[in-house]
């Protein structure tokens, strides 16, 4: 691959050597670019279905399908605080995708049950432990592929559940983080170092990026 | 096909930059010392009437100059909080009901905070104009990332002697994230 005769970034008098390492760091950041695109093409399209999302109205409570009920034996021993009690569900239950419950997520319902809320990306497994009845309630609120989506363009590895699904994931989002900042940047040096004359690239970037100061400096 | 890729790239620029960077702070906190800072005042309150969180929200609006959603309200007999929010400054207001006073404790973000409640933001359905328009930047950048994904995929194309490690590494992120998105749905 190389520039064309109308593309070249040349000045007339520079030394042909500089120009030479101009146009070799050109390539260099070209192909950079563009392997960085396609190496994360499928974490951009997930961003920017999550973007649409988030922009669209939710959807109302009541649209929402109804919680899959089930009921699983599990006897409690009653010997144990509720963090071990949360530890010992969570062994006894594996809920897919879901990482064990810290002390602060614990709850307790109005007669006084532990009320374990495991979120996954696929939505919520809420476990209520019926200690008096020796049996786990299981309700099961299964998000949309959409919204599944959505969490998962915000999982990365700090945040990312033990899961090995769930962690090879968060790599692949760590991985396009740095790939839309190094695309960012050199998309515009790759605009600057070509075709910076561009009337329609002047447009847009001064556009986008007065629009985004304005708005930062009102929403300050 | 350049032309596309060209405009859409360099007018969200500075948005995908923010996200990059905001994503970044929120994976690894610790990179980014926090910058916020928190301030308390007394603003005057002349109410003639029995106050409401509402109408005491405007009159701050108006009076004191506080912009932002109102949000977090909690009211007794004794008492109003409430929080007015944009994303560089959060003021939570309480008025003691009968006081010609109201604390303001102000939290201004710096500009990793600032970045960071951006990239939450997203709606049309804000009380607030701006948060609207921003909103409405989200929907677009959202779009503009198709846009650049389709015409990059394409420009790439052209490109004869890159086919077979475009292919490759396209390729692998096809195969890579659609597999594990199919196996943590089935989960």
């Amino acid at each position: 691959m190389s520039l064309g005769k109308h593309e070249l970034p040349l000045n007339p008098w520079a030394d042909r050597r500089i120009c030479d390492r101009v146009v070799a760091v050109y390539e260099l950041v070209k192909k950079i670019h563009m392997y960085t695109g396609l190496l994360t093409f499928s974490a951009l399209i997930v961003f920017g279905i999550a973007g649409v999302q988030a922009t669209l109205p939710a959807p109302s409570r009541r649209d929402r399908p109804e919680a899959k009920i089930e009921h699983v034996d599990f006897e409690a021993p009653g010997n144990l605080a509720d963090k071990q009690l949360a530890d010992r569900v969570y062994e006894t239950l594996k809920p897919p995708l879901a990482r064990p419950l810290e002390t602060w997520a614990l709850r307790h319902d109005g007669q006084g049950n532990l009320v374990l809320p495991f979120h996954t990306v696929n939505g919520l497994r809420k476990v209520t432990v019926l200690e008096k009845e020796n049996r786990l309630l299981v309700a099961t609120e299964r998000l949309s592929l959409v919204q599944t989506l959505n969490h998962l363009h915000a999982t990365v590895p700090r945040w990312a559940a033990p899961d090995l699904r769930i962690r090879l994931w968060a790599y692949y989002m760590e991985m396009a983080i740095w790939a839309l900042i190094g695309m960012s940047l050199s998309g515009v040096y790759l605009w600057l170092a070509v075709r910076p004359g561009s009337r329609w690239g002047q447009v847009c970037f001064g556009a986008g990026s007065a629009a985004f100061l304005v708005l930062y400096w009102l929403a300050r | 096909m350049r032309n596309t890729h060209l405009a859409f790239g360099l007018s969200c620029w500075l948005f995908l930059l923010m996200y990059g960077v905001s994503s970044l702070q929120m994976s690894h906190g610790g990179w980014f010392p926090k910058t916020e800072t928190v301030t308390e005042t007394s603003v005057t309150i002349d109410m003639e009437e029995a106050p409401t969180p509402r109408s005491l929200a405007r009159q701050l609006r108006q009076d004191h100059g506080l912009r932002g959603n109102l949000q977090r309200i909690r009211q007794n007999r004794k008492r109003i909080a409430l929080r007015i929010v944009r994303p560089g400054t959060l003021h939570d207001v309480t008025y003691r009901i009968g006081s010609d006073h109201a604390s303001v404790r102000t939290n201004r973000g710096g500009f990793i905070e600032m970045i960071n409640r951006i990239h939450h933001l997203a709606g049309l359905g804000h009380e607030y104009e701006l948060l609207n328009v921003w909103g409405f930047f989200v929907g677009f950048v959202s779009v503009a990332l198709f846009g650049l994904g389709a015409t990059g995929v394409y420009l790439w194309f052209k490109h004869y002697n890159e086919r077979v490690i475009g292919l490759v590494l396209l390729g692998f992120s096809l195969a890579y994230g659609l597999t594990l998105i199919v196996l943590v749905r089935v989960a």
